[in-house]
């Protein structure tokens, strides 16, 4: 393939003429947000929020649908983008419940009852904390008028085997019927309008119907709650090691080192310290971010850390801790400094 | 000039000192201090003994609620601050014991608290503190192995029972056997909030419903809620209770029968195990710091 050269957010870079934006930049390890693309996928060019802006050209365009070109100057993170990125975000919500983005106790929530009192309908679904729409508009950012969501009640499935649905929280990527037809040679799923709102749904009514392997791996990239398996029996292993994952917004880690540390405020807040596998050794409020993390600089289990300032560092710290606890099945290990104590 | 109504939310603030031990013979003495969001608790251990604690509401501003119930467990004592080895602060307010030389989670401090108050056969604690209230699983060394807190508000905790007690005009410490003087067990209030609860609780009482029969539906209210909480987490013998609310016969009684398990009796004020969980934190990392 020709080689070309360009820049992706002043990075010169080389690439093979005629790849997409999107994939350049993902390979460069820059993220660019994307809900309908996925690397298994054809990209749907449906969602809009992988716009990026090109020197010298007026309007933004699609990096999925975009060829790289010799010499283009590319910018992933312009106030022009963030805001476009913002509004196609705020179009895809209103049409999905998202009582789960708004939420003051949307992290740690005990989910026994609701607080925020959000009808049953519109509740968190059982993606809640692990929802790659949720991750996304977390990255992105929620417009402050975000149009208010109203329930359709669209028909949700869970008497077929398997697998279940709810198109109330379909978005209309398209994914699950891109990975049915293009990768699986099924094509089982079709495009639908349902109250003007587009959907995936089986081509024949049910699933069984339509010619469903019940493979799953429609659910593997569904990047909402809209198609669930039912407590994960089907997808067989293979299958699930080869689909892939959709890279994830960058987390906001740092390397820790004295550095690094002086730059932290010395404020209140909650602090993260990870090992070289970016996995949570330790969480910890403190009165005093910079002063916490300078009596662990000697500590050589600690790699990284991620910091976040905040007055309620107390409670935030125990909302953390059970955060991982639902995650992981256990608390974080620890640094070192309590063990053998008792 | 008007009399100054009566407030029957506020409950004993107190000091104790075990007579029998005599701290000058003691090789590690330690403390642990629980700034909570309602009380504040000062432990001092000797040689891993508890020696002393005082008990008290918490101030407006979080140090000075620290050296109060620390000066207050340090009364008649004849012992000074600069003789305690090792502090430990904890509670929501643990950063601001301007004393103490390590600040400990309250997670991990009830769980050593409960292992030390109830013995090693805790393996479920139910914390029912002033502003929130978690079920810890602990192991036999009292090292927390999962727990779950209620995120929300007052509702379900201790403050929130003071609301009520002021509102129904009963001393809190009445509130627990007051509300099993029912002959038949009414439905829960439908809402936890304080707020609603209040609103609720004023539209029975308008309803004619005498006081016992609101806090019964009250107090199985606040059970029911933990109950949720507690089973999330999961429910291993033994069970014990710790926090303000463990002392509310009317709310425990009603958990115990829910899940069907005693809760096991305290041997000190349930208030205290959180501060006395710090206690133990500092004496052992006194003793780490020996041995190095």
């Amino acid at each position: 393939m020709e080689k070309i050269k360009l820049t992706i957010d002043g990075r010169e870079m080389e690439a093979g003429l005629g790849s997409s934006l999107l994939l350049i930049a993902r390979e460069a390890d820059i993220y660019i947000p994307a809900i309908c693309s996925h690397p298994d996928l054809q990209p749907g060019g449906n969602c809009g929020l992988c716009v990026v802006e090109l020197a010298g050209q007026e309007d933004l365009v699609k990096a999925c649908e975009t060829s790289a070109a010799a010499g283009m100057e590319v910018y992933t993170n312009t106030p022009r983008v963030k805001e476009y990125r913002k509004e196609k975000m705020a179009a895809i919500l209103g049409d999905h419940p998202h009582a789960c983005l708004t939420c003051a106790q949307q992290e740690g929530c005990s989910r026994t009852q609701c607080s925020s009192n959000v009808s049953p309908d519109e509740r968190c679904c059982e993606k809640l904390g692990n929802c790659e729409l949720q991750k996304i508009a977390m990255y992105i950012g929620i417009k402050l008028d975000t149009p208010r969501y109203v329930y359709r009640e669209l028909p949700v499935i869970r008497e077929e085997k398997l697998i279940n649905r709810d198109y109330n929280l379909c978005i209309g990527c398209g994914r699950c019927v891109r990975m049915c037809s293009d990768v699986r040679g099924i094509g089982a799923l079709q495009m639908t309008e349902m109250q003007g709102k587009l959907v995936a749904v089986p081509k024949n009514g049910s699933l069984a119907d339509s010619g469903c392997r019940f493979c799953a791996a429609c659910v593997a990239v569904c990047p909402t709650g809209a198609l669930m398996d039912k407590a994960g029996r089907c997808l067989r292993g293979e299958l699930r090691r080869d689909i892939s994952k959709p890279p994830m917004p960058p987390e906001s880690w740092l390397v820790f080192n004295e550095e690094n540390v002086d730059k932290v405020p010395g404020v209140e807040g909650v602090l993260q310290l990870l090992d070289e596998k970016k996995m949570v050794l330790a969480i910890i409020g403190t009165a005093n971010l910079r002063e916490a993390l300078g009596e662990y600089l000697e500590n050589e289990k600690i790699s990284y850390f991620v910091y976040e300032e905040e007055p309620m560092y107390t409670s935030r710290e125990s909302q953390l801790i059970q955060q991982f606890l639902q995650k992981h099945g256990r608390l974080p290990e620890g640094v070192g400094d309590m063990d053998d104590l008792f | 000039m008007a009399e100054k109504p009566k407030e029957y939310w506020r409950w004993d603030e107190y000091n104790w000192r075990n007579p029998d031990i005599d701290w000058r013979k003691a090789k590690i003495i330690t403390a642990g201090v629980d700034v909570g969001s309602v009380s504040s608790q000062a432990v001092i251990m000797a040689d891993g003994e508890l020696y002393a604690f005082a008990n008290m509401r918490t101030g407006s501003d979080s140090p000075n609620s620290a050296i109060n119930a620390m000066n207050w467990a340090l009364e008649g004592t004849g012992m000074a601050l600069s003789d305690i080895n090792f502090t430990v602060g904890t509670g929501y307010g643990r950063v601001n014991v301007p004393f103490a030389n390590k600040a400990v989670t309250e997670i991990a401090c009830h769980a050593r608290g409960a292992n030390y108050m109830y013995g090693s056969t805790v393996r479920t604690v139910l914390d029912m503190g002033g502003q929130d209230c978690k079920a810890i699983r602990i192991d036999e060394k009292g090292k927390v192995v999962s727990f779950l807190m209620n995120d929300k508000c007052a509702a379900g905790t201790g403050r929130g029972m003071e609301v009520f007690a002021n509102l129904l005009a009963v001393p809190i410490v009445e509130v627990g056997e007051m509300s099993l003087q029912v002959e038949e067990e009414p439905a829960p209030v439908s809402s936890t909030c304080v707020v609603f609860a209040k609103t609720e609780a004023t539209g029975l009482l308008r309803d004619g419903w005498p006081k016992e029969k609101v806090l019964a539906a009250y107090c199985s209210a606040m059970a029911h809620r933990v109950i949720s909480l507690l089973e999330r987490n999961g429910v291993e013998k033994d069970f014990a209770i710790t926090g303000g609310i463990g002392k509310n016969v009317g709310v425990v009684s009603r958990i115990e029968k829910e899940l069907g398990l005693t809760a096991l009796k305290p041997r000190y004020d349930t208030q205290i195990a959180g501060a006395l969980g710090g206690a133990l934190f500092a004496k052992a990392l006194v003793e780490k710091g020996t041995k190095k």
